[in-house]
């Protein structure tokens, strides 16, 4: 899709998302829910502006040093008996794990929740090969079995009912359960357990990667990426590239603020520290572990005036704040990462060809800027790429307005008389008229006020007499 | 991920015993019913008690406790536990929650797979906040383990409605012996 295109897709996600009142219910649900709990999360850490500034710096120091970071923590990976891979694409992503995947006779694969497995589209993949993969957060559970997207970086299935969520759990087990989330959710527990201690390779994300000892952090709250990671004999942890730290030190403030930032939480019910393979007395945990670390288009916004958007540490706390993810929610973006993360991120990762239109569908309130506990400058970027993105797909006629404007304010005379005709005109001109032309789609949504017929320089003029 | 209960914590202090007031505090809030015992002995006794009193029939235990399946039915893999009891090595004051590392006398099921599970935590072993104890991770480096868990509360979940449920993989009850 180019810019000069009028983008009919996502307008009518759009709209489709607006008329769902269903949706509108639980997109409202979860923002008010979310303030709440950050109002409390606040109140709770005092100095929260001196921990964002220490985030932001710990992250600021890893992107500074990447390449010998992530040497380290591959030297130290090693040492332990774990083996790190690295995959400049999606495609190489995809490939290491169906080799790691073939080389251990593996059949069946549990799967943490991962943002990145989903970036690189690895469950497609693995499935086309005969590798039976099972999401085993209950919200991506869902999701599998709805054969749908998540909606939320967090919260995956936010947009779907419990009636919605029984029907799917009663058609696929042949029982009749109740529309009850307590009993929805031990029917999971019930379903998945035996998947888990059945499977021969566990995929987990990364939250983070200490650089110093090798270490893997996972912050969840469901037990199903311990479980994942506990069981199977293999363990593939996938990582962005961007996702470490250089020591413990620099992890202390991220993991500090990642729960309560994400929900609120002081801690989530399982922050896993994994450091190698099982050792060889360990009563469990996987004999191989595997860490494929993720380019795909990371390096190159590592390069660019973009870089800082790599801070980001998947928090989610930026949908949760912004007022256009409230309305239209995640599937409206028809992206991976969505909300303000994902309208920046969308483009940069596709090189500019996804996700164009995003970085317009903001308000650029700067909501999103302000709660980010990385102190991402998302606002500041989502202006940068709207230049960024009109310079490669110029729209001609604004190109001409501006050129004429350009000449217009260039010469004083031809400036205010312009003006003066133009108030004129816009006076005695039908409202009607606004619902045609250039600024149709904005006076589509908005009441469109009477034009004044005098222009601001003849009052203030007039003022000073 | 998902999310807790919303509740109003107690914010931290800097004096010794209102730490420890803290830590319990913290604790409950995250869903761990707290018994404060003085001794270890004491601590082992009141686990059999509530292993008694809850009727479990099945326990799992990490290799260096044997002496308390004395008066247990019996001792059991983790899968079929209904409580796995764990040795930590010390809490985390902030987010209340436990230090749990693996080793060859206890392995990462003890507190995944029973229904209810339960840590002995020496007070010595309690730090302020995650600064703290990874300041020791950092001086360890090298010995490691392949795991340590920070545990925070029973399992749990909000992905449905946003409607917090416990026990969605990992364990619904949770218990901690502080001594």
């Amino acid at each position: 899709m180019t810019m000069s295109e009028p983008l009919p897709a996502f307008e009518s996600r759009v709209r489709e998302a607006l008329g769902d009142a269903q949706l509108q219910g639980a997109l409202q649900k979860v923002q008010d829910q979310a303030c709440a709990k950050r109002a409390l999360a606040l109140r709770d850490l005092p100095d929260w502006e001196a921990w964002r500034e220490r985030v932001a710096q710990s992250r600021a120091d890893a992107l500074d040093h990447l390449e010998p970071l992530l040497e380290r923590f591959t030297r130290e990976v090693e040492k332990r008996g774990g083996t790190v891979q690295r995959a400049a694409s999606a495609q190489e992503a995809v490939d290491h794990v169906l080799r790691i995947a073939r080389a251990h006779g593996v059949r069946s694969v549990v799967k943490a929740k991962s943002m990145l497995s989903e970036e690189i589209g690895l469950n497609a993949r693995l499935e086309r090969e005969g590798i039976e993969v099972l999401e085993t957060d209950l919200g991506e559970y869902v999701i599998q079995l709805a054969r749908e997207h998540p909606s939320h970086i967090i919260l995956p299935a936010i947009h779907k009912t419990k009636e919605q969520i029984r029907d799917l759990f009663s058609r696929h087990s042949g029982r009749d359960l109740p529309a009850d989330p307590a009993a929805l959710t031990a029917h999971a527990r019930e379903a998945l357990r035996p998947r888990f201690l059945a499977a021969d390779l566990g995929i987990s994300g990364c939250n983070l990667a200490v650089a110093s000892t090798g270490s893997v952090v996972l912050v969840t709250n469901e037990g199903n990426a311990r479980m994942s990671t506990t069981f199977p004999r293999v363990h593939v942890v996938l990582m962005g590239m961007e996702r470490i730290v250089r020591d413990w030190a620099n992890a202390a403030p991220v993991l500090t603020l990642l729960p309560r930032a994400a929900t609120g939480q002081p801690a989530t019910s399982y922050t896993t520290v994994i450091t190698g393979p099982k050792r060889a007395d360990d009563p469990d945990g996987p004999e191989k572990l595997h860490v494929v670390i993720v380019d795909n288009g990371r390096s190159e916004i590592l390069r660019s005036p973009y870089r800082s958007v790599l801070q980001c540490i998947r928090c989610g706390a930026c949908l949760n704040a912004c007022p256009v993810y409230g309305r239209i929610g995640g599937h409206a973006y028809a992206s991976v990462y969505c909300g303000p993360i994902g309208a920046v991120l969308t483009p940069l990762l596709s090189g500019f060809e996804e996700g164009q239109e995003l970085p317009f569908a903001s308000t650029l309130c700067g909501a999103c800027q302000e709660v980010c506990p990385a102190k991402v400058p998302l606002a500041d970027l989502l202006v940068r790429l709207r230049a960024d993105l009109l310079r490669r797909y110029p729209k001609r006629a604004e190109r001409l307005t501006f050129r004429l404007f350009g000449a217009a304010v260039a010469h004083p005379h031809i400036f205010s008389t312009g003006l003066a005709v133009a108030a004129r005109m816009a006076a005695s001109a039908p409202a009607s008229l606004a619902r045609v032309g250039p600024g149709a789609r904005w006076a589509k949504t908005r009441e469109v006020p009477r034009a004044a017929g005098h222009t601001f320089r003849s009052r203030w003029h007039r003022g000073k007499e | 991920m998902s999310a807790m209960p919303l509740r109003d914590p107690t914010p931290p202090d800097a004096d010794t015993g209102a730490l420890l007031d803290t830590l319990v505090a913290r604790m409950e809030a995250q869903g761990f019913r707290v018994k404060v015992c003085s001794r270890f002995e004491e601590a082992l006794t009141d686990v059999r008690r509530t292993i008694q009193d809850r009727g479990w029939r099945t326990v799992a235990l990490p290799k260096a406790l044997p002496s308390l399946a004395d008066g247990i039915a019996g001792t059991t893999p983790p899968a079929e536990a209904e409580f796995g009891l764990n040795v930590a090595e010390g809490a985390v004051t902030a987010a209340g929650s436990v230090v749990v590392r693996q080793h060859a006398g206890q392995g990462r099921a003890l507190s995944l797979l029973p229904p209810a599970t339960g840590f002995l935590v020496p007070r010595q072993g309690v730090v302020a906040d995650l600064v703290q104890l990874f300041a020791r991770f950092d001086a360890e480096g090298e010995t490691l383990p392949a795991a340590i868990t920070l545990i925070a509360g029973p399992s749990k979940t909000a992905d449905i409605e946003l409607e917090l449920c416990v026990g969605v993989h990992g364990p619904k009850e949770v218990y901690v012996w502080l001594y």
